[in-house]
């Protein structure tokens, strides 16, 4: 590699690192961001680096580091390459959406769901596989929700491990959805905080007919 | 008894109810602060007779705003919000939910003259919380349906101070109570809120019903799963969250009743379907609920 080769190289790596770093920290927009999810997704070394930024991250802001698993970016690359598995098998609520935070999604991308399409209740609702899922482009879904100002989008992303109970789930969502309402603020999330307390066991329940 | 009822005789002839447009401003003056204030501040929450204390932050930088939530007992759990980003820490791992700018949405003047409709809204009385001179600002159903407030509010600023959760006898089934509380104004210039507050707007009805207590308006449906739908209702104060989603083949979808604070979760299966409904509301009336979600019927 000569002087001009060496130079466009560290350059261009310059560009990467300071585009990782947007990306992590949810400033990377558009075809910019999709496109950089993309080269993630494809390449082990970059996998590992994004990884690297992402502890960074949460080292300077004093955050636990225990949810992050060591080998985080292979268990990503493991289950983008599991990506036959139907998503039926995984908790819905937890991995839905999309929207801005393709920085996150990054960490877990197997956890990128598409927007809800019209569907008729009653009859069986397919199933996207991962790469259906992750090839969805955010802009040209949005529109597709609901199609009116108060329509608003989420996107979930847990890291590898999450082991959330099903009531625990729902209420991340719920409290995530009332932050700005009149008991907004900080409120809706005290339920999360709070230590759980052992409530009624969850009664098994046969189906019942349609209504 | 006697003692009692003649404080009540008193303080509903010194404090009497507020016109619909006062309570709406109390509460408006409410929101307002936690949308806008920088605080910090240590509360206990006591809940399920047992208690937690939590420390919260706001602050407000040239990105926007920062919010931090961190219980001080038990196990270490926790809630970042930065802008429309939230990132819980829990010891089940780590959960990173974003919302697009207008989550909430419809939680504005529409909501909070749905309170003043649904709750007999008076000043209680005033008191003194975290070194702070309050309001005490009651608001109770005026059905068995939902449960009452009673919140404690600064009153200069109109941050919240303390708030409690009450039954039909007027008994709290959570109390929140800060101990200490340090607040100051955003900067000058500063986006203070978090998101910007959107349009008052009707969300389009989704795929499914349910018969709600009256009050109750549809105020968004956040974004899901395609085959997924997600309701968010709110009578002003209370909120309902609607979950449907198509059942699965592991029949691991939850079913039953349980509460998480003074948050009821009903689940059930309705036709091939998971449904799952939670709010602030008593658990019976969330079960009724549940119980009533069908498919809308094409128009």
């Amino acid at each position: 590699m000569n002087e001009i080769e060496r130079g466009k190289s560290e350059s261009m790596n310059e560009q990467l690192h300071e585009q990782l770093s947007a990306l992590c920290d949810a400033e990377l927009q558009g075809s910019e961001a999709r496109f950089l999810v993309r080269r993630v997704g494809n390449e082990p070394a970059l996998a590992r680096r994004w990884e690297r930024f992402h502890i960074v991250r949460i080292v300077l802001r004093r955050q636990p580091l225990a949810p992050l698993a060591p080998g985080f970016a292979d268990a990503v690359m493991a289950r983008i390459a599991a990506e036959a598995r139907p998503v039926a098998a995984q908790r819905r609520w937890l991995k839905p959406a999309l929207g801005g935070a393709i920085a996150a999604g990054v960490a877990a991308l197997a956890l990128v769901a598409i927007a809800p399409q019209p569907t008729t209740p009653g009859q069986p609702a397919s199933l996207p596989s991962l790469a259906s899922t992750m090839n969805v482009r955010t802009d040209d879904a949005r529109p597709v929700l609901y199609a009116q100002p108060a329509a608003f989008t989420q996107s979930a992303v847990e890291a590898p491990g999450f082991q959330a109970s099903p009531v625990e789930a729902y209420l991340l969502r719920h409290s995530n959805a009332t932050f700005a309402g009149t008991r907004g603020g900080f409120l809706p999330y005290v339920y999360v905080v709070a230590t759980p307390v052992a409530t009624p066991a969850a009664q098994p329940q046969s189906p019942t007919p349609t209504p | 008894m006697t003692r009692r009822c003649a404080a009540l005789l008193l303080a509903l002839v010194a404090f009497p109810a507020l016109a619909a447009g006062d309570a709406g401003e109390q509460l408006g003056r409410l929101r307002h602060a936690l949308e806008t204030l920088q605080y910090q501040g240590v509360f206990v929450y006591l809940h399920d007779g047992q208690v937690d204390s939590m420390q919260v932050s706001r602050s407000i930088g040239p990105k926007g705003s920062r919010e931090h939530l961190v219980s001080l007992t038990g196990d270490r759990r926790q809630v970042l919000r930065e802008g429309n980003s939230v990132q819980f820490l829990l010891p089940a791992g780590l959960m990173t939910l974003t919302s697009g700018r207008d989550a909430g949405a419809g939680a504005d003047a529409r909501a909070l003259s749905q309170a003043a409709a649904q709750y007999d809204i008076r000043i209680a009385g005033h008191s003194r919380v975290a070194g702070y001179e309050a309001a005490v600002l009651d608001a109770l159903p005026r059905d068995d349906l939902r449960y009452g407030y009673r919140l404690w509010i600064e009153r200069e600023t109109g941050m919240l101070l303390g708030s409690a959760l009450l039954d039909r006898q007027g008994k709290a089934i959570e109390q929140l109570m800060f101990t200490s509380l340090d607040m100051k104004p955003a900067p000058a210039g500063a986006d203070a809120a978090t998101p910007p507050a959107a349009p008052a707007v009707a969300a389009t009805p989704g795929e499914w019903s349910a018969d709600l207590p009256e009050g109750f308006q549809l105020i968004a449906r956040p974004a899901a799963e395609q085959d997924a739908e997600h309701q968010l209702y709110s009578d002003g104060l209370a909120n309902i969250s609607l979950y449907v989603e198509p059942l699965r083949d592991e029949s691991a979808d939850w079913t039953g009743s349980s509460r998480r604070g003074a948050i009821a979760v009903v689940g059930r299966v309705r036709g091939g379907y998971h449904v799952v409904v939670m709010g602030d509301l008593p658990v019976a009336t969330v079960e009724r609920i549940a119980d009533s979600a069908q498919p809308r019927l094409p128009q």
